[in-house]
């Protein structure tokens, strides 16, 4: 059999919220993946979540033109007293209706005994910690049959004693389930500013092959700490991680993911949201937009 | 450790020498402060956006963020902004404030019946209602607004724009039967 076509470079993505299609129209012509959040998109009426027609009809626009990749923020894979249900309902909709390359959440937990804690608490890397989030990958894996990525969240909170270095703990999860991963770059010089993450020796001890994606972004500076807001254009300094992230991985990363949070679309305005994408490009994909080969290998 | 943490963000929790030393350690970090700040600011931003005329009221008294964030501390939230509006206005529509417990009460009216709702809502103002929200929608000082009487919108998805306002004589029946009737249905 031959072997599935691998991209020479990755492709170019970037978030969409929904509801914007004067938006969508600008962005589509400048990607190739589009990537949602089914915890944006979705709406609840007494109880039960779902999408509406409006929303459906905007993915399929999406995939028209587009790859649409799933980044959720409400899975809470790693609540100890188990994930939450209702974000699956919203994937197994949106996987009942629309093709998806692969879908994402964060290595973190957003709830308590069902209690939403309102942000993303990141885990104590334990082998106790390992064997949970392993079992509901394998789970994810099974239910969905698409690849899924795990992105590791940035942590305000001190750092907890760990068995397992960041990377070492990441490179565990990847062996053992064989899921794909997220970096962000942004994340990264978030963590390396508020908790001294050494960049240099996480991607040394990093097993970068299982790096599927890489997000870009930007935040702001508050009280001493730096955010990932997703509310800005990205800094230099992102961009040239990303692009040593994406040498060192040697063909594994298929998208670079410029994200930015619905809710900034109004400050930042479409036009510097377009600039953005046309200045990213050529810094990660070597071929005009519709020229590239596409990834059908699984992670 | 997961429910101690999320105890220490709600304020609720406040460890004791007996604690491991990981959650004292939280517990005084400036992240944990950082993370409650970040978690209250969400939260209003999103009830800014689907409460916008309860909010902006707040906002106008100078109340918002410690109303939100005594709201929060009182209860176990929902992720879904709908939820999370929604428990808000049925919250503030008890507000001891007549002015925002009607702008609460209207509010929720409105997005029930926007979404399809058959029955209709009757609230209760001790202010001219229009000046009310035009202020609110355009953002200006209520102060300006405050015109005070006895008036009644009453909510609907059968009359054109949803609502209409009609001034209530003082000392009339009317008056009182409604005041009896002006809470929204849970």
């Amino acid at each position: 059999m031959r072997p599935a076509a691998v991209p020479l470079s990755p492709a170019l993505g970037t978030t969409y919220g929904g509801g914007d299609a004067a938006l969508l129209e600008r962005l589509l012509p400048l990607v190739e993946y589009i990537e949602i959040a089914p915890d944006s998109l979705a709406e609840t009426h007494n109880g039960t979540v779902g999408f509406s027609r409006q929303t459906m009809e905007e993915c399929h626009t999406i995939e028209a033109s587009a790859t649409l990749i799933v980044h959720g923020v409400g899975l809470s894979i790693g609540s100890y007293d188990g994930w939450c249900e209702r974000y699956l309902q919203m994937l197994d909709q949106l996987f009942e209706q629309v093709k998806i390359a692969w879908h994402s959440e964060h290595l973190a937990y957003s709830m308590v005994e069902g209690e939403f804690l309102g942000t993303m608490l990141t885990l104590p890397r334990t082998e106790q910690v390992l064997d949970m989030v392993c079992e509901r990958i394998l789970a994810l894996q099974q239910r969905y049959g698409v690849p899924f990525l795990l992105e590791h969240a940035i942590s305000l909170l001190p750092e907890y004693d760990s068995a397992y270095s960041q990377a070492g703990f990441l490179n565990a999860l990847t062996e053992r389930t064989g899921c794909g991963l997220i970096l962000d770059a942004y994340n990264l010089e978030c963590d390396a500013y508020n908790q001294g993450l050494d960049i240099g020796a996480f991607l040394a001890e990093l097993r970068l092959e299982h790096v599927r994606e890489i997000h870009l972004a930007n935040g702001v500076n508050l009280r001493g700490f730096q955010l990932d807001v997703h509310s800005r254009t990205t800094r230099e300094s992102t961009i040239t991680l990303a692009e040593e992230i994406v040498a060192r991985a040697r063909g594994a990363v298929q998208v670079v993911t410029y994200e930015l949070l619905r809710e900034a679309v109004p400050a930042l305005g479409y036009d510097t949201i377009v600039k953005e994408l046309e200045r990213l490009r050529p810094h990660f994909v070597e071929a005009p937009r519709g020229t590239r080969c596409h990834a059908t290998s699984a992670a | 450790m997961q429910r101690q943490l999320r105890d220490l963000i709600k304020h609720s929790y406040h460890p004791t020498a007996d604690d491991p030393p990981y959650i004292r350690r939280v517990a005084d970090s400036p992240g944990l402060a950082m993370v409650q700040e970040i978690i209250l600011w969400w939260r209003t931003s999103l009830l800014q956006q689907y409460c916008r005329l309860t909010a902006q009221a707040l906002q106008a008294r100078h109340c918002l963020a410690e109303t939100v964030h005594a709201f929060t501390r009182a209860r176990a939230l929902s992720p879904f902004i709908e939820e999370l509006g929604e428990a808000f206005l049925q919250d503030m529509r008890q507000h001891p404030d007549s002015l925002l417990a009607s702008v609460a009460q209207f509010e929720y009216a409105l997005l029930c019946v926007k979404r399809g709702h058959e029955q209709s809502y009757v609230v209760h103002w001790d202010y001219e209602p229009y000046g009310i929200l035009h202020c609110l929608i355009q953002g200006l000082p209520l102060a300006t607004a405050q015109r005070r009487g006895r008036y009644q919108t009453v909510v609907s998805r059968h009359i054109p724009g949803y609502f209409q306002v009609r001034a209530v004589p003082p000392g009339s029946l009317d008056a009182e039967h409604t005041l009896l009737q002006s809470v929204c249905p849970t």
